[in-house]
């Protein structure tokens, strides 16, 4: 410690004119206002911007500048031997170099801020400044992580440099592939929506670097002593292998992240069910990473979809799912799954070098229907074989206003809702059959006069469909094959619309136009019954949890109130409270006739408030917490269900 | 790591096949010394013989690519901080901070060592005339030296390693340093191992002498066993017609270096003894022989300058 101490204070003499020349430029603030150029800043500011940057010059500038020059000159020119001749440890040498590069930066900087901040009362960190901060660390462990980067940078670039070894070629391959590296970490985990996880791992390779910096400089000085060469070709083994292994346990941390199973789940924010069955589209947050499983609330048995998972469709039963995965430009593949083995393994059914635009099985699960821009392809999931396959034709008009394909099959044929591109506000939805069997693509009709993105529902057969206009909310009943409306449900003026078709054919809509009400409709558009519900922000239509009695979710967009409705006797009766139905919660992206099946487990599933999945029994109120924070814990708290 | 005699006291400096290379190049190549307490060791080479690295390895700033280099009984290269608590260095090139004054630099080394003798630095200084005041790096060379000579001996260290200290020094820098040393020596026994090209002005201090050649120590051995061993032979031969053709008649004394000059013969050689003289001097046809003894500087020329051979024709 005597030798650090005395090496310090060394280096802060030897260099101590750093502080008069700070005070001197401490004045120039005060001369910038009346400067050109700065008409419309207020004095003030400028005065303050200036002393900033001045100071931040000093502290930076000479951190940088002793860095590259202190112990890289001493050691280059043997100069260093003096030191060396002493009972100084190679330690308490480096540590004195940086310590008084940091005291000597400082101080100078300081220096040169105070008379401003005096003047004007600014405190140290302008409060500006700190909106600019991105990065989320607090600023003094920022600003003290650049000083050690810079001083380390500095210190390893002129060493490499006075040194002039073959060894500078490996440091540059070995920065760049760091620098990769350190990229991928971020990349890895930057597009999942967890901010934090983000945070961390950027956070983690400042550290990092900072350490290695820390570490290498030292190593390097008591290996190297007075030859330049050994000095450089230690900083670099010692900087790039604390460098490499922390960004290999960087790697390790998120790989091991990507692993975590449906019980780390510590969010859960979207669930589907299946039609039948107990597999449940589930996705959340498990060990800070967005994420999607299939998971079986009867067997506990999950599997983990890829991060770019979309349109997941169920067969009728269940027992079958398939996705594509693939981001937005394509490429993309389509995987396919059985879900009632004992060990459910996913195998790609179809790869596409361009967007699958929908991927939709059939009731059965057998055969599985996808679309890309101008092609529509039956495939065999079995097998992979190509059932039928048939182009589409270009779409006239933009293309910026991009909508979901949809479909279904009905029995041997695959029933293709496709909206044509946007003209002035006003589209048209084509339908198109293909029959499996002759494999001929028939135009048989279209949906006219569509105001915004619409909303498909159908009933089991095909035969109808419901269609809710996001922009206008006006609602009608087409028939499923031609387009050709049979009812209009409800003009426009709603500020929220949902449709859904019961097991028996009927349909409810929930609908909020002064008041919410549940609509009751029969199966040709003709209304039977309005029922009333309390007034609310957001609602849902959950599923049938019995024969004409649906589930209904009314408040905010995941706190809401749930309510049993009897579509038959227009009663309702408050079941649970902070709970969303989780039917209905990829409406947008579901085939339109994949709606729970009367009493399937998916109509007892709701997302809690808390973000936790939970199972509600709405004849009795009875529930349990099934994935989220506190897995399988009884529910205490405030979402308590309520009993009839 | 201990000496290797366990019995006596850690000799203050050892090396043990000590080897240094850079790339294919080798500077030193297993040299082997010792050098006992109180001793002044007088190391010996010509440019690039190897000496600064050497005495790198010795102070404990460079490791050796094999064999080891121990101060006080202990590896230099692991142990240096604490061998240089008893050490005092004076390099071939003053190395002090050059914005220092010679004052800042003896109260910078008063933190190092527990044992700093400040005034004792204050008066070397005095009597060298250095000004305590001005900068390090404005001094002149010769004062350059004698500082890091005042502080290289500020805490009365066991060992004092002077790298070629008279290196560029004019005679009365030189001569001040010397009396310097010599000084240190008679007041405190200190071990001196230096090297140096200034042959004259330490071949009366030096009690051992080591001289590298390309890299081996060629010798190792006090330096008036290696006087004593030293002579300059001249002799001419009446039997040639030339008078100046030899045949064997030095290969008793292991010649170094034998020229042929219009008188005759002249010879160094490295084995004399007087009864073999003697019996040289009674061969048939050797005429006005005779024996001188060498200064420090021809016996190093002798080793170092060229390689043995002998010249002229034989007789």
């Amino acid at each position: 410690m005597k030798g650090f101490a005395a090496m310090f204070r060394r280096e802060v003499a030897i260099h101590r004119m750093v502080f008069p020349a700070a005070a001197i430029a401490s004045l120039i603030p005060f001369a910038v206002p009346p400067l050109r150029g700065l008409a419309g800043v207020a004095a003030s500011e400028a005065r303050v911007a200036t002393a900033f940057l001045i100071s931040a010059a000093f502290v930076y500038g000479l951190i940088a500048y002793l860095g590259a020059t202190t112990l890289p000159r001493a050691i280059s020119e043997r100069r260093i031997g003096f030191d060396f001749a002493r009972p100084v440890s190679a330690q308490a040498i480096w540590a004195a170099a940086f310590a008084s590069a940091l005291a000597l930066g400082i101080g100078a900087g300081l220096i040169a801020w105070l008379p401003t901040a005096l003047a004007e009362r600014t405190p140290f960190w302008p409060d500006a400044l700190q909106d600019f901060w991105q990065l989320g660390l607090p600023w003094p462990a920022a600003a003290g992580a650049a000083a050690i980067l810079l001083f380390g940078a500095a210190q390893a670039l002129s060493i490499g440099a006075r040194s002039r070894s073959p060894v500078l070629l490996a440091d540059l391959a070995a920065g760049v592939l760091a620098a990769a590296c350190a990229a991928l970490a971020i990349v890895r985990v930057g597009f999942t929506p967890v901010p934090s996880t983000t945070k961390i791992v950027s956070d983690a390779i400042i550290a990092i670097a900072a350490a290695a910096a820390l570490a290498a400089g030292p190593i390097a000085l008591a290996r190297g002593r007075t030859d330049i060469r050994t000095t450089h070709r230690t900083l670099s083994i010692a900087t790039w292998g604390i460098g490499f292994l922390g960004l290999l346990a960087v790697h390790a941390w998120i790989s091991w992240l990507y692993l975590g199973g449906p019980k780390d789940l510590t969010q859960v924010v979207s669930a589907k069910p299946a039609p039948t069955g107990s597999w449940t589209l589930v996705g959340g947050t498990a060990r800070g990473i967005y994420t999607t499983f299939l998971y079986d609330a009867a067997s506990r048995r999950s599997v983990r979809l890829p991060r770019w998972a979309s349109t997941v469709s169920f067969s009728a039963s269940g027992g079958e799912a398939a996705w594509v995965e693939g981001t937005f430009e394509g490429p993309a593949k389509v995987w396919c799954i059985r879900l009632d083995g004992a060990r459910p393994e996913p195998k790609v059914c179809a790869t596409s070098p361009a967007l699958v635009r929908m991927a939709t099985l059939d009731p059965s699960g057998r055969r599985l229907a996808i679309t890309r821009e101008d092609a529509l392809t039956i495939l065999a999931t079995d097998t992979g074989g190509i059932v039928a396959s048939a182009r589409l034709s270009p779409r006239p008009g933009p293309t910026e206003d991009w909508s979901p394909d949809s479909g279904f099959f009905v029995g041997d044929v695959f029933r293709l809702y496709r909206r044509e591109n946007v003209h002035q506000g006003v589209s048209r939805m084509q339908v198109f059959d293909l029959d499996l069997r002759s494999r001929r693509l028939e135009e048989t009709g279209s949906i006219d006069d569509l105001h915004g993105f619409p909303i498909l529902s159908a009933d089991r057969e095909g035969e109808r469909v419901a269609v809710v206009e996001m922009e206008t909310r006006r609602a009608r009943l087409v028939e499923g094959r031609s387009g050709k409306t049979i009812a209009w449900l409800a003009a426009e003026g709603a500020s929220r619309r949902q449709l859904a078709f019961l097991a028996d054919g009927r349909l409810a809509m929930l609908e909020r136009a002064g008041s919410l009400v549940l609509r009751v409709f029969s199966r040709n558009g003709e209304p039977i019954r309005t029922i009333a519900l309390p007034d609310a922000e957001q609602v849902r239509v959950g599923g049938e949890f019995l024969p004409g009695r649906v589930v209904v979710g009314v408040g905010f967009l995941t706190d809401q109130d749930i309510y049993a409705v009897d579509a038959d006797s227009g009663t309702t009766r408050l079941v649970a409270r902070h709970l969303v139905p989780a039917a209905g919660s990829w409406r947008l992206f579901d085939p339109p006739n994949q709606s729970l099946a009367p009493g399937a487990p998916g109509t007892r599933l709701f997302l809690a408030a808390d973000e936790t999945l939970v199972e509600l029994d709405p004849s009795t109120g009875t529930r349990s917490r099934l994935l989220g924070e506190r897995e399988g814990a009884e529910d205490r708290g405030r979402a308590g269900g309520i009993r009839p | 790591m201990s000496d290797s005699n366990p019995s006596a006291s850690p000799r203050p400096v050892r090396l043990e096949s000590l080897t240094v290379r850079y790339g294919a190049a080798t500077a030193c190549r297993d040299v082997s010394l010792a050098v006992p307490r109180g001793a002044v060791y007088a190391l010996l080479g010509r440019n690039g013989a190897g000496k600064s690295s050497l005495v790198r390895c010795l102070l404990g700033q460079q490791r050796p690519s094999s064999g080891r280099a121990l101060l006080f009984g202990e590896d230099a290269w692991r142990t240096r901080r604490r061998a240089m608590e008893r050490t005092g260095v004076v390099p071939e090139e003053p190395d002090a901070p050059a914005a220092m004054t010679a004052r800042q630099l003896s109260d910078f080394s008063r933190r190092l060592y527990p044992r700093w003798d400040a005034a004792a630095v204050a008066e070397r200084l005095r009597r060298f005339a250095v000004p305590e005041k001005t900068p390090f790096g404005r001094l002149s060379k010769g004062q350059k030296g004698e500082v890091m000579l005042a502080l290289a001996l500020g805490h009365s260290p066991e060992l004092l390693v002077l790298d070629d200290p008279t290196l560029g020094l004019d005679v009365v820098a030189r001569r001040a340093l010397c009396e310097e040393v010599v000084g240190e020596l008679a007041d405190r026994g200190t071990t001196v191992f230096l090297t140096t090209h200034d042959l004259a002005a330490f071949e009366g201090l030096a009690t051992r002498v080591g001289i590298l050649k390309e890299g081996r120590l060629a010798v190792d051995e006090d330096l008036e066993a290696l006087r004593a061993r030293f002579r300059r032979i001249r002799y001419s031969n009446r039997l040639t017609e030339t008078r100046t053709a030899f045949g064997n008649e030095l290969d008793a004394f292991d010649a170094v270096r034998v020229q042929v000059r219009g008188w005759g013969i002249d010879a160094v050689v490295s084995n004399f003894d007087e009864a073999a003289f003697e019996r040289f001097r009674a061969i048939d046809g050797v005429e006005n022989a005779e024996a001188s003894a060498m200064p420090l500087e021809e016996i190093f020329v002798a080793i170092a300058g060229e390689a043995p051979a002998k010249e002229g024709a034989a007789a």
